[in-house]
């Protein structure tokens, strides 16, 4: 009788534990990596910019995607942000911002990042989270 | 008398390209400007994110300011939080930008120092397919080439037609602190 209620007891309090694990896991998941991601599409930044100023609504935005973009530099704003072809606006992650710095005005550079959304305002994409890919 | 009429096209060249410049330089941009916006009920989780990444430009010529926000690059320190305010309550993908529209009111960018002066800005605030009339006080004062300006207000979800469902009410305040915090630079 005695072994029986303790096994029920640990049986119990073994479920209750993986629940309370797999409940913290699901409200406190961590944010997802996109450098680890896979890229959804390939472009430069010219097209990407074009892409978003008219889109096609019969198909799926790309803000919130994965994307690889290829570009020329045009300047560097506030440290960190890339100006690729004054037509993307891209902020790397924070442990690839020093990288930034050593970017110049015309150096072709390729970038993989998520997609935010158009900013009509500048007429330009924006991509954050971003991570430099070598060998462009 | 050929020679004394030179002086004044001479001038009326420059006054020309002197109005060009003044006219070029009349706007003032910020490419990575600050928002946060907290709904934070104590006890509870923190209800906080933040951009560092919105759009301010002011033209001081006509003193008329726009602002936008791509809601996407809202950041929670919740994944689950962001994911929720994403797809259930502001719908980004629907409603992907905030954008504020308006105009600031008496005044005068020459008599900006480096002490804040407060100027009122007046306009509206456009957000999930909805549109509000915002009134608040900002703190502005200039350094160098730079106009800063910072400032708060208070929205409710209400205002926007974004509803909180009941399970989640009492974790969320029922009005929204947002502030701003803008560097524009001259362009």
């Amino acid at each position: 009788m005695r072994i029986r209620y303790i096994t029920i007891a640990t049986v119990v309090i073994l479920l209750l534990s993986i629940a309370a694990f797999l409940g913290y896991s699901y409200m406190y998941a961590p944010h997802r990596d996109v450098a680890r991601e896979k890229a959804i599409a390939i472009i430069s930044a010219t097209a990407l910019q074009e892409k978003f100023a008219n889109p096609d609504t019969t198909k799926p935005s790309w803000a919130d995607k994965v994307i690889e973009v290829h570009g020329w530099v045009s300047n560097i704003e506030e440290e960190a942000t890339i100006v690729v072809d004054n037509k993307v606006l891209v902020d790397l992650t924070l442990q690839e911002q020093y990288l930034a710095k050593n970017l110049t005005p015309g150096t072709k550079i390729a970038i993989k990042g998520r997609c935010v959304g158009y900013d009509d305002l500048l007429e330009i994409v924006r991509i954050d989270q971003a991570v430099l890919i070598n060998n462009p | 008398m050929k020679a004394s009429k030179n002086p004044w096209w001479i001038l009326l060249i420059a006054v020309m390209l002197g109005s060009y410049t003044t006219h070029a330089q009349q706007k003032y941009i910020d490419k990575k400007g600050k928002i946060v916006f907290e709904a934070s009920e104590q006890l509870f989780e923190e209800v906080k994110a933040e951009t560092a990444t919105a759009t301010a430009i002011l033209d001081i010529s006509t003193n008329q300011i726009a602002s936008l926000a791509l809601v996407k690059g809202f950041r929670f320190k919740n994944s689950l939080m962001e994911e929720h305010f994403n797809e259930n309550y502001i719908e980004s993908d629907t409603y992907p930008k905030a954008i504020f529209k308006g105009q600031l009111l008496d005044f005068d960018s020459s008599s900006l120092t480096a002490s804040p002066s407060e100027v009122i800005v007046d306009g509206t605030l456009q957000l999930h397919g909805r549109e509000k009339e915002l009134q608040t006080t900002l703190q502005v004062r200039k350094t160098g080439n730079s106009i800063l300006m910072e400032g708060a207000f208070i929205v409710t979800p209400e205002d926007f037609a974004i509803s909180i469902p009941k399970i989640v009410r009492n974790k969320i305040a029922r009005e929204v602190q947002v502030q701003l915090n803008f560097n524009l630079v001259q362009k």
